[in-house]
């Protein structure tokens, strides 16, 4: 029903348009647009899939900027993993003295007492060869 | 009937083509069946073959880049269609500013040239046609010629166009107003 109205009224309005043109002057209008070169609609598609080829292929410039892109990208993201990882790693290796129980700090001076002792020991022998050596050349200079 | 079936293999090119099946094949096979109308449509609207066949490579190549992502709410003729007229008022507008570049003198040259272009012109009658077809606004010279020459109805114009159905007819009517005035005033 809807279809017939609609052709009814296209009919109408044809009619309205061969008043003002007739029916043949509208028929050349759409001979001059039908007009095409010759194999033309045969060519079109094959045309259309060269050019679609055309534009899937990427150049090599292209393609070397993309890869130079993507390095830096990654030389970024690693550096900045290791840099943060470091960064974190001595921050939580740092404990402060107050941190450890004197309990703790006692066993470990009573453990290392006598290292403490002979390192102290071997550095005075040290201090006292050096001193002797001064007093013996003060002596002289006396 | 027929256009039911043919719609229904539309789909299924279409639903091939998104599955990545053959890809181009699928293409092609919508070419095949679409590019006549779209071609004819868009040279009514430009008059040249070589601005018609450059429109028409352009609204292809778009409907391969986004085809994947028709959701097929409407048929593909009518987006296939939209993409068309989007195009071609885009190129008409872009001839327009041209236009105005150049001195008045170019420009009535080359509207003559248009005028007088594609053979055959057998009377006078044809000439003034021409002219009256070219002097409407895009939109409405757009809505004509589907309707005189494709006979779609209002509904299908009217998505194709973006606009309303009483706003098609609106548009033809208006078409069909100023040709008549056009024709009389000269």
């Amino acid at each position: 029903m809807k279809e017939e109205i609609d052709i009814n009224l296209l009919a109408d309005e044809k009619n309205e348009v061969a008043a003002l043109f007739n029916k043949e002057t509208m028929n050349q209008y759409e001979e001059q647009i039908v007009a095409v070169p010759v194999d033309y609609f045969n060519s079109f598609p094959e045309k259309l899939v060269a050019k679609i080829h055309t534009k899937k292929k990427p150049s090599l410039i292209l393609t070397f900027n993309k890869l130079s892109i993507a390095a830096a990208i990654m030389i970024l993201l690693v550096g900045s993993y290791f840099f943060v990882n470091k960064y974190n790693n001595s921050a939580n290796d740092a404990v402060a003295i107050h941190e450890i129980p004197t309990a703790e700090l006692d066993a470990y001076v009573s453990n290392n007492e006598w290292i403490a002792d002979a390192e102290i020991q071997t550095e005075i022998n040290k201090l006292g060869l050096n001193l002797d050596s001064d007093n013996k050349s003060k002596d002289s200079i006396d | 009937m027929s256009n039911l079936v043919l719609m229904q293999s539309d789909q299924i090119i279409i639903q091939s083509f998104q599955a990545g099946v053959q890809k181009e094949l699928q293409f092609t096979e919508l070419v095949k069946r679409h590019q006549q109308k779209l071609y004819y449509q868009i040279k009514r609207m430009v008059i040249e073959h070589a601005d018609a066949d450059d429109i028409a490579q352009i609204v292809w190549m778009k409907v391969w880049e986004k085809l994947d992502s028709f959701k097929m709410e409407s048929e593909f003729s009518t987006w296939l269609f939209r993409i068309g007229y989007n195009e071609t008022i885009n190129f008409l507008q872009k001839r327009k500013k041209l236009a105005i570049v150049h001195s008045m003198d170019d420009s009535e040259d080359s509207n003559q040239e248009v005028a007088s272009s594609n053979a055959p012109k057998s009377s006078q009658i044809q000439i003034k046609l021409d002219q009256a077809i070219m002097q409407l606004p895009e939109k409405q010279r757009f809505v004509f010629m589907l309707r005189y020459f494709e006979e779609l109805p209002y509904e299908k114009i009217a998505a194709i166009t973006e606009t309303t159905v009483g706003g098609a007819k609106a548009n033809f009517h208006q078409a069909l107003k100023k040709m008549q005035e056009f024709i009389q005033e000269n």
